[in-house]
């Protein structure tokens, strides 16, 4: 694992280079701030998107340093969207940056393993945090070190730690334990069971 | 700011001076001239609005267009369409066609929107009521008939009512619409889904028998490999629980 | 079995903050309010009150979670449309748009310009919907009914508009990816239109007399539930909430999408914070939403499809957009509303998240405004932070 993370990392500053030299990132606002960023931060991979939007690929070891160096320039955390790719065994965590003096919104992409997904939190930087985090806790059962919130939020105490939006949740499942078989609806070849 | 304002001249920000307001004991009361106007509301038994042109109501189909292709069925998010193979007058439909039940409808019309030969419609009938009968309930569970029936119904009573007042069932499959100008339409439900029952044998016992039976030409192969997909990925979790 | 083992600490701490379990001592008590109170709509919020004054407020939300999300991923790009929009009751057309924006953006589709102009229309409508709605929960939040009737009879006359433009009068399933689902019923609905906004420009006149220059309204609101700049942009609030800590902040200024690039109006910002800042934005965004509304009918619709055209649109069940994501997000009543939507080239979404601007304002900035403030208040500091429910339950 760490020999991996390692060569991730190397990889990322080998590209560093390349990145300044990369026509891709245009003189527009857009792409002075992501440069102004990928100087201080090394480890990041920055792109421009379109207009008002930049992308940044963070390792997940060093997210929190990046998001406080982030939030100079980007005052508002929007979201922290979750998307499970179960097939790479990996999570994905977007956070949704806006800078209202700018006028960007920035995704700030990192990945973590899903069978250790821990994270610190990023209460410190941003407060609203806690709620993000608490529903990714909640959903996807990432744990967020540092914030004293995590457990039942949104869904009931029973199904806590379920982690409903992951892709291997079995909904039909848990729907037919909860409201029973009278809750029946099948596919249009009548062989699966739906939702 | 500058920035902006340079490239979007037409938003402006006004501030405190523009935006605040002065708080009055006396202006509240110029609201009392209020007492002197018309009431907006509408009496309820002497005035009626009628529901917009094309409100998204009860469903319509005509019954010769449909071509069982159940593009309705894949779109409908409330999964509320089922295909229904059908025996009209001892004779049975080449097709299946649509059932909708309006217990899970959301009325959003994409059916209609999707249907490639134009079979499937909708009304602006929208009085969806019922007395917590089982009986009453299950009338909203229908193969919707065809538009001009119920449009000769809205013009004979105007009222926006389901057009279907009774369906009787007989042991056999064999139902029967009372409508409510006392016609009624009769034909029989031979089994459920995209493939055709065996025989005219009743619902459950045609559904094993219809695998091997030979398949329609039409729309299978869009949603099989779905289903092949979908059922291990199912089946081993379920074990698991 | 992938699931995570939570460190016993974490569950202990967790459990420390657990409504249920919070000791009372013998001078504070626990008052539940919500979720049948008026004013929190659909959740309910444990407060630990000292005498009059509250000393914690814990939300307790999730009365509302119908799982959009994990439903979303199991149904067609399309099909989605019906469901997302429940997310938000008031303005139901604010999910539609931002999701069709976000899978526009992933297919690549350039949206014609009618279907551009009606979207905006549409969500302009919606907003003045929304504001009838929100002036009827207020009113009645600090005893004045009489604005609350009001409102809610002119709210009818643009369900009334929406019903013969969409076909649906509370939630509309109008807008879809790649345009709208049916064209203008024609130039009467026009003229309709723009008899409702002067009809409403007239009626703005008695709702400042009844409610916004009301002597009681100052009273409740003036020096309530206070936050500054900072406070409100560490927190993400956006919206008329953050216009009125002195931010000028307005997605349709600073992320222009659809027709707004064209259009003239003003963000009006106050520097207070409080509550009364907070409803006398809102009350002069509104007069800018009837001004936007007159001059998009101004500019009139423009001529061509309201719809892209696409074969693989033929097929609308199994249509299937490029691999991709996209985030969007529109300016509602309530803030910033956003969708992030994941695209892995099937006919489902992989992943679509949404931001309801209550997120933000309605968790841990209520919890920080509620601390001291008083009980008869509380729903004065919802209302003005215009809390819906649905956007943090989903």
């Amino acid at each position: 694992m760490d020999m991996n993370e390692k060569k991730v990392e190397e990889k990322v500053e080998n590209a560093q280079p390349v990145e300044e030299t990369r026509p891709e990132l245009p003189d527009t606002k857009e792409g002075r701030l992501v440069r102004e960023i990928v100087e201080k931060a090394p480890y990041a991979e920055g792109s421009v998107r379109r207009e008002r939007r930049v992308e940044f690929r963070v390792p997940a070891e060093r997210i929190h340093e990046f998001l406080e160096l982030a939030s100079e320039k980007f005052e508002m955390l929007m979201q922290i969207s979750t998307v499970d790719w179960l097939k790479e065994k990996e999570f994905e965590l977007v956070y949704q940056l806006w800078s209202v003096s700018e006028g960007i919104h920035a995704f700030v992409r990192t990945r973590i393993p899903r069978d250790d997904a821990k994270l610190p939190t990023v209460m410190d930087i941003w407060p609203v945090a806690e709620t993000y985090e608490r529903e990714a806790h909640e959903f996807f059962g990432i744990i967020f070190e540092g914030n004293p919130r995590l457990g039942p939020f949104i869904l009931e105490p029973r199904e806590y730690e379920k982690h409903p939006l992951r892709k291997d949740f079995n909904t039909i499942g848990y729907v037919k334990v909860i409201y029973g078989e009278d809750f029946d609806r099948y596919d249009e070849s009548k062989t699966n069971y739906v939702i | 700011m500058k920035m902006k304002s340079v490239e979007k001249p037409r938003v402006r920000v006004v501030g405190e001076e523009k935006v605040k307001l002065k708080k009055s004991f006396v202006k509240p009361w110029m609201g009392i001239k209020y007492l002197f106007k018309k009431p907006v509301t509408i009496k309820i038994p002497f005035e009626k609005i009628e529901p917009a042109p094309k409100y998204r109501g009860f469903h319509t189909l005509n019954w010769k267009t449909c071509v069982g292709c159940n593009f309705c069925g894949q779109i409908c998010p409330a999964r509320a369409i089922e295909m229904t193979w059908i025996e009209v007058d001892g004779k049975m439909e080449k097709r299946p066609h649509p059932k909708v039940d309006y217990g899970r409808c959301t009325f959003c019309q994409f059916c209609v929107d999707v249907c490639p030969t134009g079979a499937l419609g909708f009304t602006e009938n929208f009085y969806l009521t019922t007395g917590g009968l089982e009986e009453d309930l299950e009338l909203y569970d229908w193969v919707p008939i065809h538009p001009d029936k119920v449009r000769e119904l809205n013009e004979m009573f105007g009222d926006y009512r389901f057009p279907v007042e009774r369906i009787e069932k007989k042991e056999d499959g064999t139902h029967i619409y009372h409508l409510r100008d006392g016609s009624t339409i009769e034909f029989k439900i031979l089994g459920y889904g995209l493939r055709p029952p065996a025989a005219a044998r009743p619902k459950p016992a045609a559904k094993p028998a219809a695998k091997p039976a030979a398949k329609p030409a039409e729309k299978k192969e869009a949603p099989k490999p779905e289903a092949k997909a979908e059922k291990p990925a199912e089946k081993p979790a379920e074990k698991k629980e | 079995m992938t699931n995570i083992e939570v460190p016993k600490e974490l569950r202990e701490e967790a459990k420390q903050h657990d409504m249920y379990l919070h000791p009372i001592d013998k001078d504070t008590y626990e008052l539940f309010f919500g979720p049948q109170h008026m004013a929190t709509e659909n959740f309910s919020i444990i407060l630990k009150m000292d005498g009059n004054r509250i000393e914690r407020a814990i939300v307790n939300p999730g009365f509302l979670h119908r799982g959009f999300e994990k439903l979303a991923e199991q149904r067609p790009y399309f099909t989605n449309i019906a469901l997302i929009l429940r997310i938000c009751v008031p303005e139901s057309d604010v999910p539609e748009n931002i999701y069709s924006m976000a899978v526009d953006e992933i297919v690549g589709w350039e949206v014609p310009e009618r279907a551009q102009w009606i979207r905006t229309v549409v969500l302009e409508m919606a907003r003045m919907s929304a504001w009838m709605f929100w002036i009827m929960g207020f009113g009645n939040e600090i005893g004045l009914y009489t604005a609350g009737q009001w409102a809610a009879a002119y709210r009818e006359r643009f369900m009334r508009l929406f019903e013969e433009l969409t076909g649906g009068r509370v939630y509309h399933i109008y807008t879809v990816p790649g345009g709208v689902r049916r064209d203008i019923p024609g130039d009467k609905w026009l003229r309709q239109l723009r008899d409702t906004v002067e009809y409403l420009k007239g009626k703005m006149k008695d709702f400042d007399e009844i409610l916004f220059d009301n002597y009681i309204m100052f009273e409740r609101t003036e020096g309530v539930g206070v936050m500054d700049r900072k406070f409100a942009l560490k927190h993400a609030v956006t919206g008329p909430n953050l216009r009125a800590t002195g931010v000028p902040y307005d997605v349709r200024k600073d992320d222009p999408y659809l027709y707004y690039p064209e259009l003239e109006f003003e963000v009006p910002v106050l520097k207070e914070g409080d509550s009364l800042a907070r409803v006398l934005v809102r009350r002069y965004e509104m007069e800018q939403d009837l001004y936007i509304l007159e001059q998009l009918l101004d500019m009139g619709p423009p001529s061509g499809p309201y719809m892209v055209k696409d074969a693989r649109l033929k097929a609308l069940p199994r249509f299937k957009p490029p691999k991709g994501d996209a985030y969007a997000h529109v300016e509602s009543t309530k803030g910033d509303f956003g969708v992030y939507v994941v695209s892995d080239g099937t006919h489902k979404p992989y992943r679509a998240h949404f931001r309801g601007p209550s997120q933000s304002h309605g968790v841990t900035v209520l919890e920080e405004l509620l601390k001291g403030a008083r009980l008869a208040d509380v729903p004065v500091i919802l209302k003005t932070l215009d809390n819906c429910p649905p956007d943090i339950d989903r």
